[in-house]
């Protein structure tokens, strides 16, 4: 009787363990699984997501964790001083730059996440929407994704492969040279131009406007511009006006969406240039309102750095430009430039200044006279907005200076001396990727 | 899913009362009983505490107050009763029980200075130590809580078990504490052991904090762990199960090893009361890196002039300056500006317990209090007080911590078959943080890293009266509850059922007052962080054992179990930025953000194991342990681990002479598989949601979360090792030596991904192996055994070497802990990596190291471990004056590894302010590795041998005589005074090579801005009634 006892008792314990119940299911409410959003809601919220990763990479956000962009490039240029003590950015600032720079690989990494989002929100808008092109959604991702392309070959060296995702599989991208990445921004930016939704734009009674067909066309001419077809990128950008803005937005809250060149700037985190390492512009000492800044008469967070406060992002919330009318007219500018058209060129310069009350400029002499006053011109003119770096190296690559003669050299303030980089090396976690070679050409 | 939850805890819990009313029936057939008295052979005194066993069903009691015990419901037959007693030597003698029969059974001990045979805890139920395969090392945690300085949980485990590391990653008030047993398998999951409190599963985070108190990787530096959430005055024993081959029963989480805590029961006998006060003072007695400033006294000085005056050894070189002067100072350690000051240390407790055969108490109660070493400088609180009126008490003293413990553990015996052990514990602690360990508003960093001169700022960086502004406080509620009921329905079947619950709630707030904190960023507009957390654990434990005589010399133990683990937490993060002067809360904030997270995983697995026993000699066992979890890949379902082991008494057999050189004898081998699991999501392929904003509107978007990997399966460790045990010259010593070569296959590896494919920056796949073999050592002996004086020594240490077998193919070396340590096959885990300094010469003869003086190797090269691979322990315990007075102490060794000099590094570039930098006087090795990181970016020269060896303890106990505490009507007095860290020696020229800003991180380890360890001086006084 006993052991018929113990016999039912060890029976209930067992049956406790095994009911028909999976005890193994659980709640994970912090993801979002992708059968969720096979859906026109998933492909409108990828959409958001795209905006918001491309916002991300390109500006950074209040975190201060990972640079953007404009931070960063801005560093390795002219523009930044770095007044902070992270030895990973100081390599950028001094332009000696290691492929375990963790810094670097965030934004290489944030710059590839925001153009595969864009790209993978394209083909998501297209398959999963009923009417995809009801609106220029499509051809807006399409745009981003070309100005991601921009940002690599402006950014980093020749032999930045491009991946992506299709299904469960990870198909592995080729190394692409400087040029082909440009022509694939180029490839980019025409897709959108040629989709119904973003041609719609121009019916009349479009909500919109013709925005991304503005958007696509600065994108075009900016990848043009860095392919040497100057005539072409400015054919691309005639019919933007010059009050055009399209800009990655931002809010106070939450820390995501804050600028990032706003806070690393109030943080004593980046400081103005001046003159920098002797062949930098004269962002201070110019006093142009172009590049507003303020003088702490204190070191930065560095203890070292002066600290100059750049003030043209006033607010955590200020947005910032990622194509405009004045650079469209910049393009048009350095068309005119290349016919040797210097009058033209300087015309066109000082119409734009005179939208901001500042003297008008002389008409250069010289060739060089003319490649300094436009290329000054664009730098003040889209200071802090990740064209200077793409600038420079294109004045050694298409109007033959040196890299002396164009990047901060000498005595580094904070000890040693200048590096010889002109551009990012990617970093070494691409060697995951088995076709990856690593950077096919350090030149600019 | 839910509703299933319900039914099937409803279930379990009447299957619970099931076992408990069948039990009360089945009480009723009662059989014969054998019991007795255990006394000391030469004071006659009753031996309470001790632990009988009835050979053969293998059931153990413990005597009562009055030495008692008592086995019921023995079935008829001849048994061998045998008596363990810490400090007794073991005693064994047999009766025969007739039916309804109730023999007496009588025990004198006689005293043993070391001893081999104990009881231990293992997953199938209390064991003899010398039946089980494998070294289980033990910790007699209630004696050391009363004699040694204890301040935390993590204390009770430094030093006192081989092959157990333990470091306390900083100095600082309520830090946490990072433990490795037998090094780190994994390379990508945790490495820290499972704990078990009573049974059940405890919650024990590693760096449990969401507070921006500095620190880098996984967690702030100065983050707690949950582990010291538990009294250690509520302890009664430690037990530590090293590796697969002892914790294969334990499941899907123990290759880590597995640390078992018992807490104090009440026995039968009158209410014993123990009443305990200690006070205790808190110093810092370090010394910190000067900071050296050069000046041109011909050029400018002072902040508003950019600092112009200011004049290295580099831009000398470069021409900019020429120093006329350096100054040397230290804020930190200046009398005048350190906030280093001597803090207040207070703990009162007291317990009782008691009770009668059928109902047992254990009741306490403990409160603590400490002050950290910081409290602000005269000048600054006088400064402070002469603005606000007074000085807050969190800006006076801005780490502290406070902490109430209670704890009631409740037994009955519900019949003479039945049992029912209830034990619940509640903690309530508020801790207080300072920054440190990476920020640029830590203490230490703004005295020894900010390149200030004396002349400004008095040397800081950020005064201490900003920095201490800022709140930083953790409140933790929680309840560790469980209930285990034993029932043994037939003298041959034993059963036993735990259910437990521990449950924590966590508030971790940050308060920038507006207008009052440091001028960084935005945060002297105000900010506010209330980040609050339910993090809980369910555990069921579900066993029966039944035991049978195959033959008359061998005998048969059958267990068969089952487990159900739940890990669950919820927690919301609330911020509000730009306060209103004088609040104090996010209501009101001009701009806010919320989030939440919800994280949960289950796991069930069963066992059987069968042991066999020969002539109670010889013991072998083998087990099988099916594991399923909720985190595995939709393609997995459940995995077996088996484990094997034998456990050879050669001092038993008839042909051992034991009555000479050696007394006992033991060989022992075990062999056995365990598992890790991954987290919870890490199978799944999934975005996370994003905010934006568009056309001037919020917005709410996805992003890529994972890639996740839905072939996943746990990381598979298999462990054998062999040993033996042995007594000497007349059980005067013990030795304890253990070989063990651990292989952990399918290892779960987060490789990073290409970035170029824009998902995630890392996926988990079952890739590599990782080997750890090495010795461990455990020797006991009493060296002086006199009426008068006793002095035992306690010498514990292990050697093993960890290596990265494979990391899988095609999968570059993981880079982590700012590209200085690397995971790469053929060395050990996580080492640290650098491109080496390969020689340095004055060849100009000025006395300077210049850059091309220096030259550095092109390419990175491994320098060392980062986890030490040698650790020795030596605890001494001297008795004197008849046992009136004990003087403990415990040096502690650990070495074979390399720390990052990070601080050092730091201030020599981009800082500006080493010595290396700055002195042209400076050995020229020093300028050497400044030239090499400012120019060459390498920090090989501050990778620095970390080898040490600390007086980590040191008291002296007075038990006072009898007559004395019956003048307190009491039956025993004894005081205490013992102190902590108080001599360190070692090669590393930083403060401590103890530290680590990245708190408990798995592998990445840097001394950064890191408060070093700190003194604790304390006077304990306790009172029996």
């Amino acid at each position: 009787m006993r052991q018929m006892k113990t016999a039912s008792m060890l029976l209930v314990a067992a049956l406790a363990l095994s009911t028909g119940c999976d005890l193994l299911d659980t709640d994970q409410p912090n993801i979002v699984e992708p059968d969720d959003v096979e859906s026109e809601a998933g492909a409108l919220a990828r959409r958001d997501g795209a905006i918001s990763d491309f916002s991300f990479a390109q500006d950074g956000d209040g975190t201060l964790f990972e640079d953007g962009h404009i931070l960063l490039s801005g560093l390795m240029s002219d523009e930044f001083m770095l007044s902070t003590t992270p030895p990973t950015e100081q390599e950028v600032d001094q332009r000696r730059v290691f492929d375990n720079n963790s810094t670097v690989y965030d934004m290489f990494h944030n710059l590839h996440r925001a153009r595969a989002a864009a790209e993978a929100a394209a083909v998501a808008l297209r398959e999963l929407r009923a009417e995809p092109d009801a609106d220029n959604f499509i051809g807006e991702m399409l745009s981003l994704a070309g100005f991601a392309y921009v940002y690599f070959g402006e950014t980093f060296c020749s032999g930045v492969p491009f991946s992506h995702l299709e299904g469960d599989q990870v198909v592995y991208g080729e190394p692409q040279t400087t040029d082909e990445m440009f022509q694939t921004a180029v490839a980019r930016f025409d897709a959108a131009l040629a989709e119904p939704g973003v041609q719609a734009e121009l019916d009349p009674e479009s909500e919109t406007g013709p925005e991304i067909i503005y958007l696509a066309a600065v994108g075009k001419g900016r990848a043009l511009l860095d392919r040497g077809l100057f005539a072409d990128a400015a054919a691309s950008v005639v019919d933007v006006p010059t009050d055009f803005q399209y800009v990655t937005e931002h809010a106070d809250s939450p820390l995501r969406l804050q600028n990032a060149i706003y806070s690393y700037s109030i943080g004593w985190l980046w400081s103005v240039s001046d003159l920098e390492g002797d062949v930098g512009l004269p962002y201070r000492t110019a006093e142009d309102p172009r590049v507003p800044f303020f003088d702490e008469e204190s070191a930065g967070l560095d203890n070292t750095t002066p600290q100059f406060t750049l003030l043209k992002y006033p607010d955590p919330s200020a947005s910032v430009v990622v194509a405009d009318g004045i650079e469209a007219r910049l393009i048009e500018a350095e068309a005119l430039l290349q016919a040797s058209d210097f009058g033209g060129m300087n015309g066109i310069l000082n119409t734009l200044r005179g939208t901001q009350g500042l003297d008008p400029l002389d008409p250069p002499g010289t060739q060089d006279e003319a490649v300094d006053q436009l290329f000054s011109e664009r730098a003040f003119w889209m200071f802090a907005t990740g064209h200077r770096l793409g600038d420079m190296r294109r004045l050694i690559r298409q109007y033959g200076r040196t890299a002396d003669q164009v990047f901060p050299g000498g005595v580094y303030l904070k000890g040693g001396s200048y590096g010889d980089d002109v551009n990012i090396p990617m970093p070494q976690e691409e060697n995951n990727n088995p076709n990856f070679t690593g950077c096919i050409d350090r030149n600019a | 899913m839910r509703a299933c939850m319900r039914r099937w805890t409803l279930r379990a819990g009447r299957c619970v009362c099931a076992l408990t009313v069948t039990a009360a029936s089945i009480a009723e057939a009662q059989q014969s009983s054998i019991g007795g008295v255990v006394t000391d052979q030469a004071t006659g005194q009753a031996l309470e505490a001790a632990r009988v066993v009835l050979i053969g069903p293998n059931r153990i009691v413990g005597t009562n107050q009055e030495g008692r015990y008592q086995f019921r419901n023995v079935a008829p037959g001849s048994y061998g009763v045998r008596v363990l007693r810490l400090g007794y030597a073991p005693v064994t003698d047999s009766a025969a029980v007739a039916p309804g029969e109730d023999v007496t059974l009588d025990f004198a001990l006689t005293p043993a200075p070391v001893q081999l045979d104990e009881i231990v805890t293992t997953a199938t139920g209390e064991q003899r130590k010398l039946e089980v395969g494998n070294v289980v090392a033990t910790i007699d945690a209630a004696r050391v809580a009363e004699e040694s300085p204890i301040t935390e949980f993590g204390n009770l485990l430094s030093g006192r078990a081989a092959g157990v590391q333990v470091q306390k990653t900083g100095g600082t008030t309520g830090t946490g504490t990072r433990i490795r047993i037998r090094g780190s398998n994994s390379v990508s999951l945790s490495n820290e052991p499972l704990y078990y409190v009573d049974g059940i599963r405890m919650e024990s985070g590693a760096s449990s904090a969401t507070l921006d108190i500095g620190g880098f990787g996984q967690g702030a530096g100065a983050a707690p762990s949950r582990i010291n959430d538990l009294n250690p005055e509520d302890i009664e024993s430690i037990e530590i199960v090293k590796g697969p081959a002892a914790a294969t029963l334990y499941g899907i989480q123990a290759s880590n090893g597995v640390v078992r805590i018992t807490t104090k029961k009440g026995r039968a006998g009158r209410a014993r009361w123990n009443l305990y006060s200690e006070l205790g003072a808190v110093h810092d007695q370090n010394t910190y890196p000067i900071n050296f400033n050069g000046r041109d006294s011909t050029q400018a000085t002072g902040i508003d002039e950019g600092w112009d005056g200011f004049c290295t050894i580099q831009s000398e070189l470069d021409g900019s300056c020429t120093q006329t002067a350096v100054t040397q100072f230290s804020p930190l350690d200046d009398p005048f500006t350190s906030p280093l000051k001597t803090g207040l240390r207070q703990q009162y407790g007291a317990n009782v317990s008691g009770g009668t055969e059928q109902f047992t108490y254990y009741l306490s109660g403990d409160y603590e209090n400490e002050d950290g070493v910081y409290r602000l400088p005269q000048f600054e609180e006088d400064s402070v007080a002469s603005v606000r009126g007074e000085v807050p008490a969190y800006q006076l003293r801005p780490n502290t911590l406070e902490r109430l413990n209670l704890r009631a553990n409740l037994g009955a015996n519900v019949s003479a078959d039945a049992d029912i052990q209830a034990n619940v514990g509640y903690t309530s602690s508020d801790t207080r943080f300072v920054q440190n360990d990476n920020s640029f508003e830590t203490i230490t960093g703004s005295g020894e890293a900010s390149g200030n001169p004396e002349d400004f700022n008095r040397g800081w960086f950020f005064i201490p009266a900003e920095l201490f502004a800022n709140r930083n406080t953790q409140s933790v509620e929680r309840f560790i509850g469980g209930l285990t009921g034993n029932w043994r329905p037939t003298s041959w079947l034993t059963t036993r059922a735990t259910l437990g619950y521990d449950v924590t709630n966590r508030q971790d707030e940050q308060l920038w007052p507006t207008g009052q904190v440091a001028d960084y960023l935005d945060q002297l507009r105000g900010q506010k962080y209330d980040n609050r957390f339910q993090i809980s654990q369910t555990s069921v434990d579900l066993a029966a054992s039944g035991r049978f005589k195959l033959s008359p010399t061998i005998g048969s133990k059958t267990t068969v179990g089952g487990q159900f683990f739940r890990d669950y937490a919820s927690g919301t993060f609330a911020t509000g930025r730009v306060l209103p002067a004088g609040s104090e809360t996010i209501t009101g904030a001009g701009s806010t953000e919320a989030r939440d997270t919800t994280v949960e995983s289950r796991s069930i697995g069963t066992y059987v194991e069968e042991e066999l026993s020969f002539k109670e000699r010889l013991y072998l066992t083998g087990a099988l342990r099916f594991d399923d979890n909720s985190a595995f890949g939709k393609d997995f379902n459940a995995t077996v681990y088996p484990k094997a082991s034998v456990s050879w008494l050669v001092s038993e057999e008839p042909f051992f002479g034991r009555d000479g050189f050696i007394n006992t004898l033991r060989v022992r081998g075990a062999i056995g598989a365990s598992g890790q699991q991954p987290g919870t999501t890490d199978a799944l392929r999934y975005f996370t949601p994003v905010s934006g904003k568009r056309g001037g509107a919020a917005t709410t978007g996805i992003t890529f979360g994972s890639l996740g990997n839905t072939e996943l399966k746990p990381e598979r460790s298999v462990e054998f090792e062999v040993g033996l045990d042995a007594a000497f010259l007349k059980e005067r010593l013990s030795l304890e030596l253990t070989y063990y070569n651990k292989r952990t296959n399918d290892a779960l590896v987060e490789r990073n991904v290409a970035p170029s494919i824009g998902a995630s920056e890392s996926q988990f796949f079952n890739l590599g192996e990782v080997k750890n073999h090495g010795f461990e050592v455990a020797i006991n002996t009493r060296v002086i055994d006199s009426r008068s004086v006793a002095w035992d020594i306690a010498l514990a240490g292990s050697v093993y070497d960890n290596e990265l077998v494979e990391l899988g193919e095609g999968v570059e070396p993981i880079i982590f802990g700012f590209g200085l340590q690397r995971h790469e096959e053929g060395y050990p885990l996580g080492g640290y990596w650098a491109r080496p300094i390969t020689g340095f010469a004055d060849a100009n003869g000025n006395g300077i190291i210049e850059s091309d003086e220096v030259t550095v190797g092109p390419d990175a090269v491994f320098r060392g471990r980062s986890l030490p691979n040698k650790e020795a322990s030596l605890n001494s315990a001297l008795t004197l004056f008849d046992g009136r007075v004990r003087v403990g102490t415990q040096f502690d060794y650990r070495g074979g590894n390399y720390i990052d000099n990070a601080i050092e590094s730091f201030r020599c570039t981009p800082v500006l302010n080493c010595r290396g930098a700055v002195d042209k006087t400076a050995p020229l090795e020093e300028q050497a590795k400044a030239q090499a990181v400012l120019h060459e970016a390498t920090e090989w020269g501050y990778y620095e041998p970390a080898w040490f060896i600390k007086l980590r303890e040191l008291s002296l106990t007075f038990f006072a005589p009898d007559d004395w505490a019956r003048r307190f009507r009491a039956s025993r007095l004894s005081l205490t005074l013992a102190a902590r860290n108080l001599w360190t020696i070692t090669d590393y020229t930083g403060v401590d090579p103890e530290v680590n800003a990245f708190a408990q991180d798995n592998f990445a380890t840097s001394d950064f801005e890191s408060q070093p360890q700190v003194q604790y001086w304390t006077a304990r006084l306790n009172i029996g009634f």
